[in-house]
């Protein structure tokens, strides 16, 4: 029979259904924690309350913030006429990394899979459609992986966007930075061909 | 020690090691074993020596105390062809594939590391993949190792019609296909479509065919040889709704409003223009509803179907 308070199990239990965690690395992470009460576990336990507290998704566009609206969405100085189309808000912070775009988003919260039963409805489609009839909007970039599911999505979007007068356009798909043609299968191979570009 | 024994209609083995015996002769034993039972089991088996660890991989049931020298693992394992249909995530690292296998038909199983990079590019519907299943018992989601064989998802990734078909195919495999019965008749069929799909043009009219063989195999094949009401077999252009029988023109003209259009190429096997794709999908669409669907409680196809069959009612494909 586990020796340690009540407390602290609930603790370790809780942590270890965090990705990436089990109950033997949960255990050693509120160890450490335990072990670093003023310089660790006191700031996450204010920082946990405060997001729980705070955070909520986006009534825009559906990224994790602090508020209402999200950074992003509030930002005066982001092109409102370039919509980029994300699958979820970590692929949001995977653009926001990258530093390269500067207009707002749209998370749609997942792709189309009939195994799931996940349909236009409940990926914001009808809402992106919305916000692409704004007069403002010019552009959307949708940036969804390229799996049969994610382009499968875009295909969707792009046909339910066919109404609204904007542009649609999609990342590139080929060769990532760094990649070795030795390594790469020959989809992303015959892809990254179609895509070719003069030099 | 080595006894064989039988139990309740299912082969089980239960096998002692001698601690002294060494390797070689574990295994020739074991090997003995097998060739004396091997009568009750349907397949074959194969003994590998592992760095000093003795693998017996037999299809079965078997019952196996670990010896003491010699660790054994005794599972059940084939190796096979299949065709991806689906991929759902299971926990952080691992995937939960079906395939569409030559032998075996649908058949499910876990890849660990299913998300990783290395993999994920050919765990796409579509890819034509090689399999090793393994478990410990035969009922077991068991554990699949998949290589590529053929990749087809890059190339469709760009194309609406193309990936709208694939979706449509594998939703229709995954969704009416019995798991684990094989489907003789209905896999060089799925194969030559989705090989068509990544490099023909004329993939509808091979997918239009590809839906009927898969009524067919599901054991609701339409009869278009001749009239169900004359016997004659010219100028047949409709099909019962009721029967999936063809109609001559003359015999079906005052029913016209209720009969369903049969398109040329699906007998003569020609290329076919849009339209009739269109009618073709309409037509095996109706009976896939009627009869596929309404067998397993199911009272539509998948909406991927549905996505397809808009293409072609629409617009140029």
């Amino acid at each position: 029979m586990s020796q340690t308070a009540p407390e602290i199990e609930e603790l370790i239990r809780l942590l270890g259904k965090l990705p990436g965690l089990g109950p033997r690395s949960a255990r050693r992470a509120v160890l450490h924690l335990a072990r670093r009460r003023e310089q660790l576990l006191q700031p996450l336990a204010t920082a946990l309350a405060e997001v729980a507290e705070k955070a909520r998704p986006c009534a825009i566009c559906g990224n994790v913030d602090i508020g209402e609206i999200c950074n992003v969405c509030a930002d005066p100085d982001r092109d409102p006429s370039t919509l980029c189309v994300v699958e979820e808000v970590g692929d949001l912070w995977a653009m926001e990394r990258a530093g390269a775009f500067r207009g707002r988003y749209h998370v749609l919260g997942g792709v189309l899979s009939a195994l799931d039963g996940v349909g236009p409805e409940e990926l914001r489609i009808p809402f992106l459609v919305e916000r692409a009839r704004a007069p403002e909007v010019t552009e959307v970039v949708l940036a969804l992986n390229a799996t049969v599911d994610g382009q499968t999505t875009a295909h969707v979007i792009a046909e339910a966007l066919s109404g609204a007068d904007v542009r649609v356009t999609s990342l590139a798909k080929g060769v990532p930075v760094g990649g070795e043609l030795d390594y790469l299968d020959d989809g992303t191979i015959s892809a990254a061909l179609g895509a070719r570009r003069e030099i | 020690m080595i006894k064989a024994a039988t139990s309740t209609g299912l082969s089980s083995i239960a096998y002692v090691a001698r601690p002294r015996r060494g390797l070689r002769a574990e295994r020739k034993a074991v090997g003995a074993l097998l060739e004396a039972v091997q009568d009750e089991f349907t397949e074959t088996y194969e003994i590998q020596s592992v760095a000093g660890t003795l693998h017996i991989a037999i299809s079965g049931r078997f019952r196996l105390p670990f010896p003491i020298i010699c660790a054994i693992s005794l599972y059940m394992r084939w190796q096979d062809e299949g065709v991806l249909l689906s991929v759902r995530k299971h926990g952080e690292t691992a995937v939960i594939i079906e395939v569409f296998t030559e032998t075996r038909g649908r058949h499910l199983g876990l890849v660990r590391g299913g998300v990783s990079r290395k993999k994920t590019p050919f765990l796409q519907p579509g890819a034509q993949l090689a399999l090793a299943w393994s478990a410990r018992l035969e009922n077991h989601l068991g554990v699949f190792e998949a290589e590529p064989i053929r990749t087809r998802a890059g190339r469709l990734l760009d194309d609406r019609a193309g990936l709208a078909a694939l979706n449509a195919a594998c939703a229709l495999l995954a969704s009416l296909l019995p798991e684990r019965e094989p489907q003789p008749d209905l896999y060089a069929p799925t194969i030559a479509l989705f090989d068509a799909l990544a490099d023909s043009p004329d993939w509808p009219t091979i997918y239009a065919h590809w839906e009927l063989a898969l009524l067919e195999a599901l054991g609701y094949g339409l009869d278009l040889s001749n009239c169900a009401v004359t016997g004659q077999t010219q100028e047949l252009i409709w099909v019962s709704p009721k029967t999936g029988r063809a109609v001559s023109r003359a015999a079906g003209e005052p029913y016209a409003d209720r009969l369903l259009p049969l398109p040329d190429f699906l007998r003569f096997g020609d290329l076919a223009a849009r339209e009739e794709i269109a009618d073709a999908l309409k037509l095996s669409g109706h009976f896939l509803r009627k009869w596929a669907y309404a067998g397993v409680g199911v009272d539509a196809a998948p909406p991927a179907r549905g996505r397809l069959t808009a293409l072609f009612e629409t617009e140029t494909v």
